[in-house]
């Protein structure tokens, strides 16, 4: 109930915005927009997606990284997969290894336990729990 | 793993102690016993023995390698094991087919060279 009533009143907001000039969709109302849905979440980033019309916003929960599209009139969301029809990629797909990649050089390797010589050349960092 | 590394010696795996403590509180304690072998060779020997739920006692030292494992998995964004990541710095989760990792670490190995 006190979702549909948020839900309400940000339709309500939505529809003041939509009369100013405004195609633009900040952090601020992504965060805002998500937070209907997720009350912890925190936006990292909205630019636009290949889509006319829907931003792509990256937002952590929870310490996952998630990848959801909101349209410019801030009255929908899409949480899924994007397709790229001339190539066939996953857009998605693509851009969630995108913002999770790390500097592999960068994570120390002490503490952990080395299987195989140091010096070989294809090298792999397992994070494991022996449960 | 152990096979593969038993076959060809290119490839290396460092294994990092990430007990999802909140799920298997007890895990903790097997890591930090782990933590506590002087070399590679036994660590990797009590690890097989955890793996297969055979007790390997309490850890025998003071030690803040698991807690600073499990702090850095945290920091990138790792939530579930196994996590892998590659030398190009993409992750696979979950268990994969050893020829497979193999496969896909070789690939890494290769972006990062060519960058």
């Amino acid at each position: 109930m006190a979702i549909a009533l948020s839900l309400v009143s940000m339709l309500a907001a939505c529809d003041k915005a939509e009369k100013e000039p405004s195609a633009e969709m900040s952090a601020a109302r992504a965060q805002e927009i998500l937070a209907g849905f997720i009350p912890e979440v925190k936006v990292i980033s909205v630019r636009e997606s290949q889509v006319e019309s829907l931003h792509e916003v990256v937002s952590e929960a929870d310490g996952k990284k998630t990848i959801a599209y909101i349209s410019s009139d801030g009255k929908s969301i899409f949480a899924g997969n994007l397709y790229d029809v001339a190539s066939g990629g996953n857009v998605t797909k693509n851009r969630f290894e995108e913002i999770n990649r790390v500097d592999f050089s960068a994570i120390p390797r002490e503490g952990a336990i080395a299987m195989g010589p140091k010096t070989a050349l294809n090298k792999a960092i397992i994070f494991t729990d022996v449960d | 793993m152990k096979k593969v590394v038993a076959e060809r010696n290119d490839v290396v795996f460092y294994i990092k102690h990430f007990p999802l403590v909140d799920l298997h509180p007890e895990a903790y304690g097997v890591h930090k016993s782990i933590a506590c072998a002087s070399t590679d060779s036994q660590a990797l020997l009590l690890l097989e023995k955890a793996y297969d739920h055979k007790d390997i006692g309490k850890p025998e030292c003071e030690s803040t390698v698991v807690d600073e494992s499990i702090r850095l998995g945290q920091s990138l964004g790792i939530n579930s094991t196994p996590t892998v990541i590659l030398q190009d710095g993409s992750r696979i989760m979950g268990a994969v087919q050893a020829g497979e990792l193999v496969k896909a670490m070789i690939e890494a190995a290769g972006k990062q060279a060519s960058r």
